[in-house]
């Protein structure tokens, strides 16, 4: 059992259903196409490191259908309301594999298990140092910054797959609940309660990770 | 090096305590999870022609047997509602009361262990006692259904 099995099996899953049920409020429709989620799906097995720019592309495609709805004579408000969660939605797949403090995203769940040899506290700014040492500390500092990215991106590269097997099959789940006409609405008290289960999750956070770090699973 | 061993038998004796609790928590149930085997039975039936069972159930047992995640378990469900067409309603009239039956056993892990490892290997358990009891109600159905009788 690795730590990716283990985050798979809760955060990411719990994080899928809340980001996605957040996103689409009480609507009954689902923003995409299924072809569309299995082609996220594809991209996130094969080439993860392109979702971001995919999702970016496929938002300027929808935001330039929202604009040209817009620029008619007589837009329909429901067809722009649908290109805006359509926007919104593939704004929410690239935040996934953002790096904002912000927001949850695959590698800012990544930054909780970081080696500590790698912290930002590490870092060295000396005030009044010598040239000499000033260039040794920004050797040190380029060090530390370039090992975090590596880290990172071998994170991403294990992780952001295995989040969206999880997202894109809520999507279908999703899309196949707005066909039986049961999408939106009774989701309110799912979010609620994913909510409260990352409520309980935040305060267990220092125990888990311990007991991964106990368990070897975070390198 | 004794400090050790008593240690490695401590962890045993707990695991094997936990792994009773899962156990019994199988059996105590058993009816209700037959229920759902039951519900599958209605919903799927069989093959009549070829005197076959679905093989989506297979494929359910299967998972719950194979799966090293559970999650991966709660995704077949999902993606067997996802790509089910309209007119052949069977995972989409079943897959919630399956989602919410995987749920409770999720809720149960928790309850056993605090560790996520351990609860995780907790909850594969669960679903393994589970899975067995689902589909053997929906087999001794078809073969209750083949030899002409009720249940």
């Amino acid at each position: 059992m690795t730590l990716v099995d283990l985050l798979s099996d809760t955060i990411y899953r719990q994080q899928a259903a809340k980001q996605l049920h957040q996103l689409l409020g009480n609507d009954k429709k689902f923003p995409v196409e299924p072809s569309q989620i299995h082609g996220l799906r594809q991209i996130a097995r094969q080439e993860p490191e392109r979702i971001g720019d995919f999702a970016i592309h496929q938002g300027q495609r929808a935001q330039s259908r929202y604009e040209a709805e817009e620029n008619k004579s007589n837009p329909k408000t429901e067809v722009l309301r649908n290109w805006k969660t359509e926007i919104n939605f593939w704004t929410l797949v690239a935040n996934f594999c953002g790096d904002s403090p912000d927001r949850w995203s695959v590698k800012t769940e990544g930054r909780a298990y970081l080696p500590e040899e790698l912290h930002y506290e590490n870092l060295r700014e000396v005030p009044g140092a010598t040239p000499q040492e000033t260039q040794q500390n920004q050797q040190h500092n380029n060090r530390i910054r370039r090992g975090q990215r590596e880290w990172l991106g071998e994170w991403d590269k294990e992780h952001i797959p295995a989040f969206f097997e999880r997202f894109c099959t809520h999507c279908l789940y999703c899309i196949a609940k707005a066909e039986m006409g049961q999408l939106g609405g009774e989701n309110t008290n799912e979010v609620d309660e994913l909510v409260q289960q990352e409520q309980n999750d935040n305060q267990a956070g220092d125990v888990m990770q311990t007991a991964f770090q106990q368990a070897n699973l975070v390198e | 090096m004794t400090a050790l061993s008593d240690k490695l038998i401590q962890d045993k004796l707990i695991q094997d305590k936990l792994i009773q609790k899962v156990d019994s928590y199988i059996d105590d149930n058993y009816k209700t999870f037959s229920k759902l085997g039951n519900r599958f039975f209605e919903v799927f039936s069989y093959d009549k022609e070829k005197n076959t069972i679905r093989a989506q159930i297979r494929n359910l047992q299967q998972i719950t047997c194979s799966a090293t995640r559970f999650a991966d378990i709660e995704d077949f469900v999902k993606n067997q509602m996802g790509k089910e067409k309209k007119e052949e309603p069977r995972w989409r009239t079943l897959g919630d009361d399956v989602l919410v039956a995987l749920e409770e056993l999720r809720k149960k892990s928790e309850q056993l262990d605090t560790d996520p490892a351990n609860q995780m290997a907790l909850r594969l358990r669960l679903a393994r006692g589970w899975g067995r009891a689902v589909v053997s109600q929906y087999l001794y159905r078809v073969a209750c259904d083949q030899m002409g009788g009720t249940s």
